[in-house]
C-alpha cells in the first residue's frame, strides 16, 4: 500500500483559537494515555501532529491574516479512507476540534469529512522513508526481530558453533509459520534507473539537439532554452545580490522555550517550519520548480531510507500554504526524524546542502532576514554557514499541540533492517551478511 | 595552516592538562558573593601574571600553574550588559543542570541534578578556580594562600575537588579506575604548539576566533559591550562534570558474565571499552592484549564491529571513518565536527582488589573544552555515547559510562557467526555534579577585573 501525506489547513474562528489550544494541549502532553483519542487505533496512520501557524498582528496598511489550524497526517492509502476511519471512530474530537474553525459544516459525518478533504493539501514534495511499508508490516517485522533476538539469546552457545545455514534453517524452523514479506514497489526496485534515464534522455535531446540532430525545429527549442536558462541565472544572480541574510542573534524567546520542552525527550522528534517566500513570481516559481524536483528525486531515488545522505527522516513534505496571508505566501516544511536536532540539522548540513539551500534560498524570515548568502541558487553558500542556518531554521520553528509517532522505538534503520531481516528468512543468499544484521 | 595570534593570551590549559610537571591539582568551585571585591582579585591575578598562558610552559622548576573559568552566573554576578549575556551559546545560558539540558545528556534518575553534590540549586557554581602544583608541600602551602585570598575576594568555597591518586602503565599512560589506561587519543589541533604541521582538526573547533571545520567559517563569539567580538577571541568553553565510578561492580559484573558465557573477564569489559587495558583498540579475531597502542585506526578494517564493537565506548566517543558517510572520506569529515578536548583528571584511590568495594568514592573529574558545547560536547554525549540508536543499534546506550535508564542497558558485542548479547546489567558511572564554564583568554580576564 501507497503512503500519502495528508495536510488539512483550516482557519481558526478568532473567538475559538484559546479553546482549541486547551483542548488540543492536553492530548498533546499524554498522547498515549489521554482519554479523547487513542491515535494508535488508526491502523492506517504512522504519523500526526496538529498545530496553529499564528496570525499575523494586523501592520499599517496590511490586512490581518487568520490563525490556521494544520493537521499533518503520514498515512497508508487514501487520505479518503483514513478520514472516514477516524471520523467514524470518534466523531467527537473531529468535531470538536473542527467545530473551531471557518467553515464547519456541522456533525453529518459526510460533510464533514469532505470538508477535510477540501481542505486537504497534501504536499508539493513528500518524501517516505520506506514506500511500502504499511504501519502493520513495522509492527509485524518488529515482532519479527524480536522473537528471533530471543531466541539467539538463549541458544547462543549451541548455535555459534554451527555454520550460517544450519543457524539460518534453525532460525526458520524455530519461528514456524510466517507470512513472506510483500515484495518492494516498483519504483523501489528501480526508480534509480528511470531517473538516470531520465537524465540521459534528457542530455542526449538538448545535445543531439543542439547540433541539429533532431532537426531545425528541435534544434531551435534547445537554442530557446539555452537562452532562457542563461536569462535564468542571470536573473537569479541579481536577486541574490540584492537579498539580505538574517543575521539577528540568537535569542532565547518563549516560543524557543515551548520548543525545546518537548524536544530531544525520546528517540524521535518532529519539526515543523513556516516560513515566508521571497516575494514576487521570480522566487515563487523558482521554489515550485525545485519543490517538484526534489519530490521526483523521493519517488525514484530516495527510496530506501535515505534522502540524498540523510538517513534518520521517517516522513518529511513541504507544502505551499494556499493564499498569499497579507501579499506574502509561507512555505511549511514538516518533518518526523530520529534522534536530536543538532543531529538532524547537522545532517542536512553535512550531507543534503544543496537541496536544502535551493528550497530555503528562495524563503526569508521577514524583509531583510533573508536565508544565509547563496550563490547560484544552492551551489556556494546557504545552509553551509553552519551557525547563521541554524539559527535560521530555529527562528521558523513552531511548537505542536499534537504530535504521535506510531513507533518512537524504531528508527529509519531499525525498520530497514527489520525488513531485511524478514526478507532474509526466504532467502539462503549470503547467510553469513544476513547473521550481521542481528 | 593557522596561527594562533598571541599564545600568551591564551589560558594554558587549553594546550596542557600539565600532566607532566604537575602532580597536584585542586579544582575549587566557587561562588561570588560580593563582586565588588573579586574583581580587584581577578585584576591582580592577571597583572601580576599568576594566570597560566600558552606561551609559559613549565619546566622542573615551575611551582604552580593557574587556570579560572566562569560560568553563566559568574558572568551575571561580574554585572555584565544583558546583550552581553545573550551573546553566549544557548546552552551555556540555560545551565548544565536545566530541564532541557540535562533531560538531552541523559542526567536522569539517580544521575539527576537535583541529587547532585554541586552544580545545581543553592549550590551552582559562578567561578572555577584550577590550581595546579609540583609536589604535595607546594600544593598545601598554594592551597592555604589561595583559600585565604578568596575570602578577600568575596568568593566562597561551593566545593573542593582533588585530582587523586595516580598510577601509570609501563607505556607511560595514566590509568583511569577501571584500570584502562586512558588520555591515548586527543584530536590534533592545527596550529598548537604540541602539533606538527597542519594538525586534523581546525583551531576554531577548540579556540574561538579561528577557522572552524566548516569550510573555515568562524564560530560565534561572546561579546563585551564596545570591546565586541575580541572579547570572546582566544576563549573557549569548558566543560566540567563529576562522574563517579562504581570500580567494585564493574569488575564483580565482568567476572559474573564472562564466566557464564564462557569468556575472559579481560575481553568482556575491553569490548565494553573498546581498547584493551594497555589502550591497544579491539581487533577482530583478537583474544588477548597485544600490549602495543596505536592510535591510528580509522575502524575500516572493522565495518560491522567484530573486533571494536559498533556500542562500545571509544567507537561512541569518536565514530571515525565507519559510520556516518557513504564513504569513508565523508565520514571522517562529519565525525571531525564533533570532536572534544579532553583534559579531565581522576579523582580519589585506586580499588585495591578491584572486585572487592570498599565503599570510597572515586572516579574522573571529566573536562573537555570546546567552542561550541551544543555541536561537540552535548553532541557526543546525546548523539553518539547516550543514543540507543547509535550505528543502527535498537535498545542500547554506552555500556561503559551509559545513563541510567534500565531498559538500554544492553550490549551487542558483534561476533561471527553470530553476535553475543549482555542484557539488563547495571549502571557503572554516576553523574554526581556538573556546570558548563567560559574559559576567557588573559585579556578578557583583564576586562572583567577591570570592568
Ligand atoms: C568515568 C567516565 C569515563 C571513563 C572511565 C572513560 C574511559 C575512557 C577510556 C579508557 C578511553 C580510551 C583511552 C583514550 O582514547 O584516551 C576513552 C576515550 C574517550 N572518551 Fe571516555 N571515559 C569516560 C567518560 C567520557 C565522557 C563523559 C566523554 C564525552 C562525553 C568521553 C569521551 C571520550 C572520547 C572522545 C575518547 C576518545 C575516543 C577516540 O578518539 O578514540 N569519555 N574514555
Amino acid at each position: 500500500m501507497q503512503q500519502n501525506p495528508m495536510t488539512v489547513i483550516t482557519e481558526i474562528l478568532p473567538d475559538k483559537l484559546k479553546e482549541l489550544e486547551d483542548y488540543l494541549g492536553p492530548i498533546g502532553t499524554d498522547i498515549k494515555n489521554n482519554p479523547v483519542i487513542k491515535f494508535a487505533d488508526y491502523q492506517y496512520l504512522h504519523y500526526c501532529t496538529f498545530f496553529v501557524i499564528p496570525g499575523d498582528h494586523p501592520s499599517p496598511g496590511s490586512s490581518p491574516t487568520p490563525a490556521l489550524l494544520a493537521f499533518e497526517a503520514n498515512i497508508d492509502g487514501t487520505a479518503k479512507q483514513f478520514v472516514n476511519d477516524l471520523i467514524a471512530k470518534n466523531p467527537e474530537f473531529v468535531n470538536k476540534v473542527y467545530g473551531c474553525c471557518a467553515g464547519y459544516p456541522g456533525n453529518d459525518a459526510g460533510q464533514l469529512a469532505s470538508f477535510l478533504l477540501t481542505n486537504d493539501h497534501g504536499a508539493n514534495a513528500f518524501y517516505v522513508a520506506h514506500p511500502g511499508q504499511t504501519r502493520d508490516t513495522v509492527y509485524r517485522q518488529r515482532d519479527i526481530r524480536q522473537q528471533i533476538e530471543t531466541y539467539i539469546d538463549a541458544n547462543r552457545d549451541s548455535l555459534a558453533t554451527q555454520d550460517p545455514a544450519a543457524i539460518h534453517a534453525a532460525i526458520v524452523q524455530q519461528l514456524g509459520n510466517i507470512p513472506k514479506p510483500e515484495n518492494r514497489p516498483f519504483l523501489t526496485l528501480y526508480g534509480d534507473k528511470l531517473f538516470t534515464g531520465l537524465l540521459w534522455t534528457l542530455g542526449l535531446v538538448l545535445v543531439g539537439g543542439f547540433f541539429g540532430f533532431f532537426g531545425p525545429f528541435v534544434e531551435f527549442l534547445v537554442v530557446l532554452a539555452l537562452v532562457a536558462a542563461v536569462v535564468y541565472l542571470l536573473a537569479l544572480r541579481w536577486h541574490e545580490m540584492r537579498d539580505k541574510q538574517d543575521d539577528t542573534p540568537w535569542v532565547k524567546t518563549k516560543e524557543r522555550e515551548a520548543i525545546q520542552r518537548v524536544e530531544d525527550r525520546q528517540l524521535q522528534n518532529h519539526l515543523t517550519s513556516v516560513i515566508e517566500i521571497k516575494p514576487g513570481a521570480f522566487r515563487f516559481y523558482t521554489l515550485k520548480i525545485v519543490l517538484a524536483a526534489i519530490n521526483l528525486v523521493a519517488k525514484l531515488v530516495a527510496t530506501k531510507g535515505n534522502l540524498s545522505g540523510i538517513v534518520t527522516i521517517h516522513f518529511a513534505r513541504w507544502v505551499i500554504l494556499p493564499g498569499n496571508a497579507g501579499g506574502r505566501r509561507r512555505l511549511l516544511f514538516m518533518s518526523n526524524y530520529d534522534g536530536s536536532w543538532e543531529n538532524y540539522l547537522g545532517e542536512f548540513i553535512d550531507h543534503a546542502s544543496l537541496g536544502l539551500t535551493a528550497v530555503w534560498s528562495s524563503t526569508q524570515q521577514a524583509k531583510d532576514r533573508g536565508f544565509p548568502d547563496t550563490q547560484w541558487l544552492a551551489i556556494k553558500g546557504g545552509s553551509r554557514d553552519e551557525q547563521r542556518f541554524k539559527n535560521f531554521a530555529r527562528n521558523s520553528q513552531l511548537p505542536e499541540l499534537v504530535w504521535y509517532s506510531a513507533y518512537t522505538d524504531l528508527s529509519v534503520k531499525n525498520i530497514e533492517n527489520n525488513r531485511h531481516i524478514h526478507e532474509g528468512l526466504f532467502s539462503t543468499a549470503d547467510l553469513a551478511a544476513w547473521l550481521k544484521c542481528l | 595552516m593557522t596561527t594562533i595570534d598571541k599564545l600568551e593570551d591564551v589560558q594554558g590549559i587549553v594546550f596542557s592538562g600539565y600532566n607532566k610537571y604537575m602532580a597536584n591539582c585542586s579544582y575549587y568551585l566557587l561562588q561570588i558573593d560580593d563582586a565588588g571585591k573579586t574583581k580587584p582579585w581577578l585584576k591582580n591575578l592577571v597583572e601580576q601574571n599568576q594566570i597560566s598562558h600558552g606561551a609559559d610552559k613549565p619546566t622542573d622548576e615551575t611551582e604552580n600553574r593557574i587556570n579560572l573559568a566562569l560560568s553563566y552566573s559568574g558572568f551575571e554576578k561580574l554585572q555584565l550588559d544583558k546583550d552581553s549575556l545573550y551573546s553566549f551559546e544557548l546552552s551555556f545560558q540555560e545551565g548544565m543542570d536545566s530541564e532541557h539540558r540535562s533531560a538531552l545528556l541523559g542526567d536522569r534518575g539517580i544521575n539527576d541534578p537535583s541529587a547532585w553534590d554541586w552544580g545545581s540549586g543553592a549550590k551552582r557554581v559562578d567561578l572555577l578556580f584550577i590550581l595546579f602544583s609540583k609536589n604535595d608541600a607546594i600544593h598545601n602551602a598554594s592551597q592555604k594562600y589561595h583559600e585565604k585570598a578568596f575570602k578577600g575576594a568575596g568568593l566562597s568555597v561551593v566545593q573542593r575537588l582533588d585530582a587523586g591518586e595516580k598510577k601509570q602503565d609501563a607505556n607511560g599512560f595514566t590509568l583511569e579506575h577501571f584500570g584502562f589506561a586512558d588520555g591515548i587519543s586527543d584530536p590534533q589541533v592545527d596550529g598548537f604548539p604540541s602539533t606538527s604541521g597542519a594538525g586534523e582538526i581546525a583551531t576554531g573547533e577548540f579556540l574561538l576566533g579561528y577557522p572552524n571545520q566548516y569550510d573555515g567559517k568562524l564560530t560565534k563569539m561572546p561579546q563585551l559591550g564596545a570591546v565586541g567580538e575580541a572579547f570572546g577571541k582566544n576563549g573557549t568553553y569548558l566543560v566540567l562534570r563529576q562522574l563517579k565510578q562504581d570500580v567494585g561492580a564493574f569488575w564483580q559484573f565482568m567476572e559474573e558474565e564472562a564466566a557464564r558465557q564462557g569468556i575472559t573477564t579481560d575481553y568482556l569489559a575491553s569490548k565494553f571499552v573498546g581498547r584493551w587495558k594497555s589502550g591497544a583498540v579491539v581487533e577482530p579475531n583478537q583474544d588477548t592484549d597485544p600490549g602495543k597502542v596505536d592510535n591510528s585506526f580509522n575502524f575500516t578494517k572493522d565495518p560491522h564491529g567484530t573486533g571494536c564493537p559498533l556500542g562500545s565506548h571509544i567507537r561512541r566517543a569518536n565514530p571515525r571513518a565507519v559510520g556516518l558517510g557513504a564513504t569513508a572520506e565523508e565520514a571522517l569529515k562529519v565525525a571531525n565536527r564533533h570532536r572534544i578536548l579532553r583534559r579531565g583528571r581522576s579523582y580519589g584511590n585506586f580499588l585495591e582488589n578491584p572486585v572487592k568495594d570498599d565503599g570510597k568514592e572515586r572516579g574522573l573529574l571529566f573536562i573537555c573544552l570546546n567552542a561550541n558545547i551544543e555541536r561537540q560536547f552535548e553532541f557526543v554525549q546525546h548523539t553518539w555515547i547516550n543514543s540507543v540508536k547509535f550505528a543502527g543499534l535498537y535498545d542500547e546506550d554506552d555500556p561503559l559510562i551509559g545513563s541510567g535508564v534500565a531498559e538500554n542497558r544492553n550490549f551487542t558485542i558483534q561476533d561471527e557467526p553470530l553476535r553475543r548479547r549482555v542484557c539488563g546489567f547495571q549502571q557503572f558511572v554516576t553523574t554526581r555534579g556538573g556546570s558548563y564554564f567560559f574559559l576567557p583568554s588573559l585579556s578578557a580576564l583583564g576586562l572583567l577585573g577591570n570592568s
